[in-house]
């Protein structure tokens, strides 16, 4: 697995990520070292072997569907650069 | 004052020498007089810990002091902290005042302890050096041209340097084991689950979890007894009961098996390190452990499977920094996608923004069967083979790093950073309990030795610590700080 100059391009879009071309090009060599070491999963025989996801295999615990906890939004909207009202402000998002 | 550990220090409390107040003040300035050397702490929160240190006081004299109360704590800087800044030590939280605790706060604030500040660490714990902090590199106090490890190696060189008695940490890869090993401290990992992870800023939620760091195991048993429990917060908390880990610390060892694996011990290990370990073993055997020569192949795997891992989990819980209800925002954002991408470009740092691409590689759809699944199996056959080891032995014992704390430019590839956790991955990726604890010095920096345990079996490794902290005096060595106090 090597990761090509318009892959980190892709990935970087993907994950809304700008990069300058010279930072692109000093983390493509960076990240094919780490691709190169998970590149050796391949030869690993998983025959059989389920996926681990979570240290401890159980069921997601249920709880009441009710109401628990009080109305924070007094306390969290302030961690917001901009608001307004008891809203988020963000950019216009659909054309007129 | 400073060289007394946490159980000393309770102690004094308990017989009137000194008062939680004292207690702070005396930290306080020795974080004053010798943290701009070192820069372990992010914030350091002198008021709040007088005014607890006050209100601990008060309750011990109407008698209602509980073992942890007065007590001095610093936290990682991934905890949120009501009211007090919690950056993650990244540039995106900068601006970040959490309105609530975690739990892990919460708990130590309701047993009386008093936070001093919050600790440096690598960005969203994310490395091994703690050199990709916002706030800048942390200094090894030890050898302050070597790095004190990562990610919480603000919380090592803290506890190192004697400016608190204990921490928090969290431990993802090795963010407690290997810190503390390179400081000369002791630092426990518990099980998966085993502690809340709620108001945690994740890394990779899998295989994150909070601990203590401290000089002693018993500092840490003691630390461990209010932290441990279930948290209805957390989905992924474990329900079994918690106990009390201070009780079996003075139990002989006697018939304890320690399963000693020779991939821990590889030809390239240097005998620096390699040395104290085997004499540390040694000194187990002789307190009655028997030391049982174990092979576990599947340790080969465990860097491969969690570079994977990591990358996938840590991409996916960094897509909820938009910019927009929390953390950085960019200025003057031409449209929807400009704010998300700049916002987060400004805010994550260079080390951050390399695991969110290799993530986001392996989550792609060329890569998910191939290599994301992949290392989740693998993940199996190494968390089976842990498990089945255990079954034969009680331990499973060997150094906590390859290597004593490297230099500030020694490193610089993601590879032979991550090869610094090749030791401690295995018990996070199987969610197993495993403490790192001093054990000598080569070319005067410290040595750590690691076990493992079966889960939720804490006070079995806290135990066995202790009994060898009873019979060695390397978790009193400290260093010498630059400016006297």
């Amino acid at each position: 697995m090597s990761l090509s100059q318009d892959d980190l391009i892709r990935l970087a879009k993907l994950s809304l990520l700008n990069f300058s071309e010279a930072e692109l090009n000093a983390l493509q060599p960076r990240l094919n070292q780490l691709t190169n070491v998970i590149a050796e999963l391949a030869s690993i025989d998983t025959q059989g072997a389920q996926p681990l996801i979570h240290p401890f295999d159980g069921t997601a615990p249920l709880r009441t569907d009710a109401v628990t906890e009080p109305d924070y939004r007094d306390q969290v909207l302030p961690l917001s650069a901009n608001t307004a009202d008891s809203h988020y402000v963000v950019p216009q998002v659909i054309e007129e | 004052m400073h060289q007394l550990t946490l159980t000393q220090l309770q102690q004094g409390l308990a017989n009137g020498d000194f008062t939680a107040t004292d207690i702070a003040e005396h930290y306080l300035s020795r974080i004053e007089a010798h943290d701009p050397q070192l820069n372990s702490f992010i914030t350091i929160t002198a008021d709040q810990a007088l005014a607890q240190a006050k209100a601990a006081d008060k309750a011990r004299a109407k008698g209602e002091a509980g073992p942890l109360n007065g007590l001095p704590i610093a936290h990682k800087d991934m905890f949120c902290t009501q009211g007090v800044k919690t950056t993650s030590a990244s540039r995106m939280l900068d601006n970040f005042v959490p309105p609530y605790n975690a739990t892990v706060v919460e708990r130590l604030q309701q047993a009386g302890m008093v936070m001093l500040g919050k600790t440096n660490m690598d960005e969203f714990a994310m490395g091994s050096s703690n050199t990709t902090s916002f706030y800048g590199a942390v200094k090894n106090p030890w050898q302050p041209d070597c790095v004190p490890g990562g990610s919480s190696g603000g919380s090592a060189a803290a506890v190192a340097a004697r400016l608190t008695p204990a921490a928090t940490g969290s431990d993802t890869g090795g963010s407690i084991r290997q810190p503390a090993a390179l400081t000369g401290i002791t630092g426990l990992k518990p099980t998966y689950g085993r502690i809340s992870r709620w108001g945690m800023i994740a890394l990779a939620s899998s295989m994150d979890q909070a601990g203590p760091m401290a000089t002693t195991a018993e500092d840490c048993a003691l630390l461990l007894n209010a932290l441990a429990g279930h948290d209805n917060k957390d989905s992924t908390s474990a329900t079994q009961a918690a106990e009390d880990y201070t009780q079996g610390l003075q139990q002989p060892i006697s018939g304890l098996r320690i399963g000693v694996p020779e991939e821990f011990f590889p030809e390239t290990l240097s005998s620096g390190v390699a040395n104290p370990v085997r004499a540390a073993l040694s000194l187990l055997e002789e307190q009655g452990a028997v030391l049982v020569p174990i092979s576990l192949p599947c340790l080969a795997w465990v860097v491969p499977t969690y570079t994977a891992l990591v990358a996938a989990e840590a991409c996916s819980n960094l897509s909820r920094f938009d910019g927009v209800r929390f953390g950085h925002q960019c200025d003057n954002p031409k449209d929807i996608e400009d704010l998300f991408t700049r916002s987060r470009s400004e805010g994550f740092g260079a080390n951050v923004k390399e695991r969110i691409l290799l993530g986001n590689s392996m989550l792609s759809v060329e890569n998910y069967q191939r290599y994301y699944v992949k290392a989740q199996q693998v993940r199996r056959l190494i968390s089976q083979a842990l498990t089945e080891a255990l079954q034969e032995v009680d331990l499973i014992a060997g150094p906590t790093t390859p290597d004593v704390a490297f230099g500030f430019d020694d490193k610089q590839d993601p590879v032979s950073m991550n090869l610094s956790d090749t030791f401690t991955i295995g018990a996070n990726l199987a969610g197993l309990p495993a403490i790192s604890f001093p054990v000598g010095f080569e070319q005067g920096l410290p040595v750590g030795a690691q076990l493992i345990g079966g889960a939720f079996k804490e006070a079995q490794l806290l135990q066995v610590v202790h009994q060898y902290q009873q019979a060695t005096q390397w978790h009193q060595e400290t260093p010498k700080l630059g400016a006297a106090q």
